[in-house]
């Protein structure tokens, strides 16, 4: 077994490689180290732990938070594997995690800013990621993978009919409730999910998709979580300036407050 | 709960009716007989059979009589049953692994049965109307949040005749057929053996024997394709059907012994 540092410093090593949306974090530094049995967990800021509810069968795997992100709810947390890293970005809203990683070095990031009712990531392979970005906002039961474990083949050559990759969804993004993200699925930012859709591809960036499977039913679109009659008038809005941007300057003057130690 | 030498030779004639029903159901099929069914119990006017262990629903709201519940050998049903109505009959095959069903009965003389090695992770399967049936093959899976229904729960008329234009119609689901999470399955379906529907698909018709379906409605989406349960990760088909394969000779052969064994004892 590795050093709980030694853990932490590797896993945010693979964190800062990633390349992609969810951008906006505290340096390594911010975050208090907790050992426990195959897993350590990383805090930044206020948090309870979450040991109770999680379960690990293997070494070195890490679930950690940013600051001002939610108490996650006691659902499940489950790593079958080694060297498996769950990120919560800062202020990250996610109630109701259920995340089961059968394998090794995967990674499930969730960015800043973002927001979840009851989600599940049922994660099997090694060395796959799924990769939220900043400021999303997801209702409820989104999954996140394949959750049946059965796989479709070619019957002409025998191969695997169905995507495995990797799972990538841009900063800015609304999910609708009951949507599922197939492997292999990248939504890029300001785009809008509707209810209940199967997402399977690679999609355009600002779209708006639905339906099972998934197709674009309007491009050229951003959204607000606040109903303002104009996008102007939502940036201009109480909402966006008092809330969104004053919880993002928090964050970058914590940033900004780690950073003299990082040299 | 009753000990079995209590139980009625009427209850035990009712019974076995009830269960001959589900045989002239499903065929010639991996079933056992009935005298395999040693574990008995009533609930109410409720009869649970289990094959070599308990048939205890997890929750039991039933009105009517003459509704019996078997439970097959190595099955594992954490059931919730409703039932309204009278002469009902679910079965549940032979090693079945139900991570959470509710199986529910609106009318009488109804009959849901689900073949030897199906597996279920949470579904809920509906017979409603007099005398329908949902009938399930063996070795299929059934995802999470499943709905499998053989009616619309309520009637839609022509308002000219006053006709019923919405009558229940039987499901028929054969054998080894995968149904993805959150698929619903309407009355009138009949899914033909090997067939995959994948997740979220709304299905109603006939789908075609080998072939996966997707969508609201579902439509043939692939034709050269096929899967396999138990090897998620097998690299190809060959290995995954391998790995099947062998799960599935190791169950029925420990069930051919077991029905050849009830044979040899009667």
């Amino acid at each position: 077994m590795t050093a709980p540092e030694a853990v932490w410093d590797r896993a945010w090593r693979k964190i800062e490689a990633l390349g992609g949306p969810g951008r906006l974090r505290e340096p390594a530094a911010a975050y208090a180290i907790t050992a426990h049995a195959g897993w350590i967990e990383a805090i930044s800021g206020e948090r309870e732990p979450i040991v109770d509810f999680v379960s690990a069968h293997g070494v070195d795997n890490v679930f950690a938070t940013g600051f001002l992100s939610a108490q996650p709810l006691p659902t499940r947390l489950r790593f079958e594997g080694d060297r498996n890293i769950v990120f919560f970005g800062p202020r990250s809203r996610l109630a109701g995690m259920d995340i089961v990683i059968n394998g090794s070095d995967n990674l499930v990031y969730f960015g800043a800013l973002s927001s979840s009712g009851t989600f599940h990531v049922p994660l099997r392979g090694d060395g796959r990621t799924v990769v939220i970005g900043d400021q999303c906002m997801f209702s409820h039961g989104t999954v996140f993978g394949r959750k049946d474990p059965v796989t479709l083949y070619r019957t002409t050559d025998g191969a695997p009919l169905q995507a495995e990759g990797d799972i990538s969804v841009g900063d800015h993004v609304w999910i609708g409730r009951h949507v599922t993200v197939s492997p292999g699925t990248v939504v890029r930012e300001d785009s809008v999910i509707g209810q209940s859709a199967r997402l399977e591809g690679d999609y355009p960036p600002a779209v708006i998709l639905a339906g099972v499977p998934a197709r674009v039913l309007k491009t050229d679109v951003t959204w607000g979580r606040s109903a303002e009659p104009t996008f102007q008038e939502l940036q201009a809005s109480k909402h966006y300036q008092g809330h969104i941007l004053r919880q993002m300057n928090i964050i970058k003057t914590r940033i900004a407050e780690f950073a003299p130690a990082e040299e | 709960m009753a000990e079995e030498t209590a139980l009625s030779d009427e209850f035990r004639a009712q019974a076995r009716a009830a269960y001959d029903r589900v045989l002239a159901k499903v065929g010639p099929r991996l079933i056992e007989p009935f005298e395999a069914y040693d574990h008995v119990e009533i609930d109410g006017t409720l009869g649970l059979f289990g094959s070599g262990g308990s048939a205890r629903s997890e929750a039991t709201t039933s009105k009517g009589e003459r509704n019996f519940i078997f439970k097959g050998f190595g099955a594992n049903p954490p059931l919730h049953l409703f039932i309204t109505g009278s002469d009902n009959v679910a079965f549940i095959g032979p090693y079945c692994d139900v991570g959470s069903a509710m199986v529910a009965f609106i009318g009488s003389g109804g009959a849901v049965c689900i073949g030897a090695m199906t597996d279920i992770v949470a579904a809920k399967i509906t017979a409603q109307g007099a005398g329908t049936s949902v009938v399930l093959g063996e070795r299929c899976y059934v995802g999470e949040g499943a709905v499998i229904y053989n009616s619309d729960g309520h009637g839609i008329y022509s308002r000219s005749t006053g006709e019923r234009i919405n009558v229940e119609r039987d499901i028929v689901v054969g054998d080894h057929v995968y149904i993805g999470h959150d698929v619903l399955v309407n009355k009138g379906a009949q899914i033909e053996s090997d067939v995959m529907v994948l997740e979220k698909s709304v299905v109603a018709g006939r789908l075609e024997r080998g072939c996966a379906y997707h969508g609201i409605p579902a439509v043939k989406v692939e034709t050269d394709v096929a899967w396999a349960r138990y090897a998620a990760d097998a690299a190809d088909l060959e290995t995954a059907r391998r790995i099947e394969g062998a799960a599935v000779a190791e169950k029925t052969a420990r069930l051919r012994g077991r029905i050849a064994a009830l044979g040899a004892a009667a």
